[in-house]
């Protein structure tokens, strides 16, 4: 559950955290913009 | 992971996506049969007057993931999208802040937290004892101990560069740590149900005592939804932690010339902080003050479910009990022991805590 370091050896653009934050956030803007159609479970 | 990119690898970003998409379209499917299971047996049991018992999807999805892992094998062309279930679990997690009013999650996640410190001691002190009993790599301990405190596999891939261990060492621990939570996941609803627990303590439990995100969300899952929940915040608790405990253990090995020296320590918590617990704290904090609508709730928690499906069809898929054999017996019996006493060690905890706890 970590992001690596930039200054490493190797450092990640973006991480998986970062990844996943964004992603989040984009399916947050859409529903509330109201692009995505409402979602059934 | 492997979905994280590098600023080479960006350009090829396209070709990736597309090599990603069998891999996801078989969670999809996988989590779908789950439901699909889970609403016919539901289905029959109604049509047929039968009280049958309610299994929640996510017992199905994770069995019908083992079985194909362990006989099979999940086949080349999936392999790097299935390994995106913790992509999804994080996106799970984040979404479901919505669910949260924040006064629940300080509440919740101040309980947890010192159920969490007292289970980090028990942890970590049991598996240095056990280590040095059995006479394990204290590398290999350093790294059982970080994985079964704190988050399992994304701990022990931390802590793996922050001590400098060998890559068998890592693996090792990895598929030990997910093939003891696969053994947890049927086991710990049976406990709770003949103890008659309710769903926080229960999520609580769970949350505190399997080490993978992964297992600890699906083992709230399959017993209900408000325990799934519980589960997650209890584990994304212990989760904040994980920059504490690789940090000690990094200064640990440090101080023996065995790993690099940490100049920064803030900037070291920081960047072992998972970042996705500050998504999950600040959807919250929206539904908190009312930034949503009732049906954009609604449609980002059911989001967030689709985010878990995905996840839990990944947890089956990823649980290869045949690594266990590459390390032979002792370090296995040192995890096993380790988490039966946490297991009891946090089911006893969380039953003092009850009271304390929503009905």
């Amino acid at each position: 559950m970590s992001d690596q370091s930039p200054h490493q050896p190797g450092a990640r653009l973006f991480t998986l955290d970062s990844w996943a934050v964004a992603a989040a956030a984009v399916f947050i803007l859409l529903i509330v913009a109201g692009v995505l159609p409402r979602v059934p479970w | 992971m492997s979905i994280s990119i590098t600023a080479d690898e960006r350009f090829s970003l396209p070709r990736r996506l597309v090599e990603l998409l069998p891999g996801i379209a078989l969670l999809f499917v996988i989590g779908f049969l789950g439901k699909l299971i889970e609403n016919s047996i539901d289905v029959y049991g109604k049509t047929h007057h039968l009280a049958l018992p309610k299994i929640e999807y996510v017992l199905w999805a994770i069995l019908i993931g083992l079985i194909i892992a362990n006989t099979v094998g999940v086949p080349r062309i999936f392999r790097a999208g299935v390994d995106t279930y913790e992509f999804w679990l994080k996106i799970g997690i984040v979404l479901l802040g919505v669910r949260f009013l924040l006064g629940d999650v300080l509440k919740l996640g101040g309980i947890s937290l010192f159920a969490v410190v007292m289970e980090l001691g028990i942890a970590i002190g049991l598996m240095l004892w056990l280590g040095n009993l059995f006479k394990l790599s204290p590398k290999l301990t350093s790294l059982l101990a970080i994985g079964s405190s704190i988050c399992g596999v994304s701990a022990i891939i931390a802590g793996r560069g922050a001590i400098n261990a060998r890559d068998e060492d890592a693996s090792f621990a990895i598929a030990a740590i997910l093939a003891l939570g696969a053994f947890g996941l049927f086991t710990y609803p049976l406990i709770a149900a003949a103890l008659g627990m309710n769903d926080h303590a229960y999520g609580l439990w769970v949350g505190l005592a399997i080490d993978n995100t992964a297992e600890a969300a699906a083992a709230g899952a399959l017993w209900s939804d408000e325990a799934g929940k519980v589960a997650v915040l209890a584990k994304t608790t212990r989760n904040a932690m994980i920059g504490f405990v690789v940090l000690g253990f990094a200064l640990y090995w440090a101080t023996r010339g065995q790993a690099a020296k940490i100049e920064n320590k803030a900037l070291f918590l920081w960047e072992k902080f998972p970042k996705f617990v500050l998504g999950f704290l600040v959807v919250s904090l929206a539904a908190t003050f009312g930034a949503f609508s009732k049906e954009q709730s609604a449609d980002i928690a059911n989001l967030s479910r689709w985010a878990f499906l995905l996840t839990f069809a990944g947890v089956g898929l990823r649980t290869d009990f045949r690594e266990m054999r590459k390390q032979g017996f002792y370090p296995f019996v040192v995890g096993a022991i380790a988490e039966i006493v946490v297991t009891i060690a946090t089911l006893i905890m969380v039953l003092l805590l009850q009271p304390w706890l929503p009905a």
